[in-house]
């Protein structure tokens, strides 16, 4: 074993980390290397340094630091999570829908291989309309969540999202995007601006309370909802 | 009110619970936060961010599955310090040498004057040391020198592998060491 494994035992060794059998051939090796020994006694003293060094600890002020807590922390006013922003209701939708899409898409290259060329739509309209409708009704809960987002009144609000529920539509938006482009290139700025607004989701950080207000000044310029309201009616 | 009732009365949004948890740990996360930023108001600002997202995150702590409070607390002081010193890192490298100076002198518990000096200058270079130290690093250092968790803890509370936390620390105590050299040298120190 080299000389840097030995130092970097040494280290543990004085934290009592070592077993028997390590710390016997630690102890072998410190006898006939002389590096490691000097090593091994400095690091030592190094030890007792930082003991001598160790600082008392001052007192915090803990009634400050209670009313520093205690104006942050609304009482009972926590937000509940939309029951339909419940994971396993969106996963399994997400799944559903991933595979109808996948489905589609491979079977017509299993089914219909001569009709590759032609610029037939792969799915039919009903069907497109069912999976797009799917989708929104999937989305919209959070595009609402974000709508009425407001941090202006002291109380900030806290949006609860599964990160992997976001991804999801990600990849949903995708497939439908894909397909949307042949069949109905119309959409398209409109898929495009929710990948936008789930991209933006996707990223956020906790405690960050600015992307949520650009968020919802996204959705309002946009009028993502209300356009979103009409293609369901259609 | 034991933990368990506060924990669960604290989940429903109850502050008095929740105030029952804070003076019950307290303690623990302002000297954990103190150790890592070496200052008094700084391990203040910790604490409290710790419990705010506490509550924030309390909707998430599942009692029915087993877990421990104390240690899920412990992480979430943890990452409030690790979080609270890299957003002000250019705050406090501007100020850390007053700061420390600061610190040594208040906290200076020896009446030789000349041992006074020798302690002041060792905390000022371990300062200097662990200020160069990545957040990581700097943690992993006090969590097993001066909190005394041994590496396997160690690495279930930042959530990466012993083998790291060993590397992590080699490398903080070689950096004290290599800061430490010509102070030591100089002085006797008994083994």
């Amino acid at each position: 074993m080299k000389c840097k494994k030995f130092k970097e035992k040494i280290i543990l060794h004085l934290y009592g980390e070592l077993n028997e059998k390590e710390g016997a051939e630690l102890e072998n090796h410190i006898k006939k290397c002389t590096e490691c020994s000097q090593d091994f006694l400095y690091t030592k003293k190094v030890f007792k340094a930082l003991d001598d060094a160790k600082e008392e600890e001052p007192e915090a002020d803990w009634e400050k630091c209670w009313q520093g807590i205690d104006t942050h922390v609304p009482e009972k006013t926590r937000r509940k999570r939309s029951p339909f922003l419940s994971p396993q209701w969106v996963y399994a939708a997400a799944t559903l829908l991933i595979v109808f899409v996948l489905g589609a898409i491979f079977g017509r290259y299993l089914f219909f291989p001569a009709q590759e060329s032609s610029l037939q739509p792969v799915i039919s309209q009903n069907s497109m309309d069912l999976a797009l409708k799917e989708y929104f009704e999937e989305i919209k809960p959070i595009l609402i969540e974000y709508a009425n987002y407001t941090s202006s009144n002291g109380e900030e609000t806290t949006i609860v999202l599964d990160k992997e529920v976001v991804n999801n539509l990600l990849i949903q938006n995708f497939l439908l995007k894909d397909i949307i482009t042949k069949t109905n290139p119309s959409l398209v700025p409109f898929m495009e601006d929710l990948d936008i607004v789930l991209r933006e989701v996707s990223n956020l950080k906790r405690g960050d309370i600015q992307t949520p207000s650009l968020i919802k000044e996204l959705i309002h310029e946009r009028e993502i909802l209300f356009k979103m309201e009409i293609l369901q009616k259609i | 009110m034991n933990e368990i009732a506060a924990i669960k009365l604290a989940q429903e949004g109850n502050k008095e619970a929740l105030k029952t948890l804070f003076e019950e740990n307290k303690k623990k996360i302002f000297s954990l936060a103190y150790q890592y930023v070496k200052n008094a108001e700084d391990a203040e600002d910790i604490l409290q961010e710790t419990f705010i997202k506490v509550y924030r995150s309390l909707h998430r702590f599942n009692i029915q599955d087993g877990m421990s409070f104390s240690p899920w607390l412990y992480r979430i002081g943890i990452n409030c310090s690790i979080d609270y010193l890299r957003r002000n890192k250019r705050k406090k490298e501007k100020n850390s040498g007053v700061n420390n100076l600061d610190n040594i002198s208040c906290n200076n518990k020896t009446s030789d004057p000349e041992e006074s000096r020798g302690q002041k200058e060792i905390r000022e270079k371990i300062s200097q040391s662990l200020n160069k130290l990545s957040g990581q690093q700097r943690m992993v250092f006090i969590l097993r020198h001066y909190q005394e968790l041994n590496t396997k803890e160690i690495a279930e509370y930042l959530n990466c592998t012993e083998g790291s936390v060993k590397k992590q620390l080699f490398r903080a105590v070689s950096s004290l060491k290599e800061h430490l050299k010509g102070l030591i040298l100089e002085k006797s120190y008994e083994m």
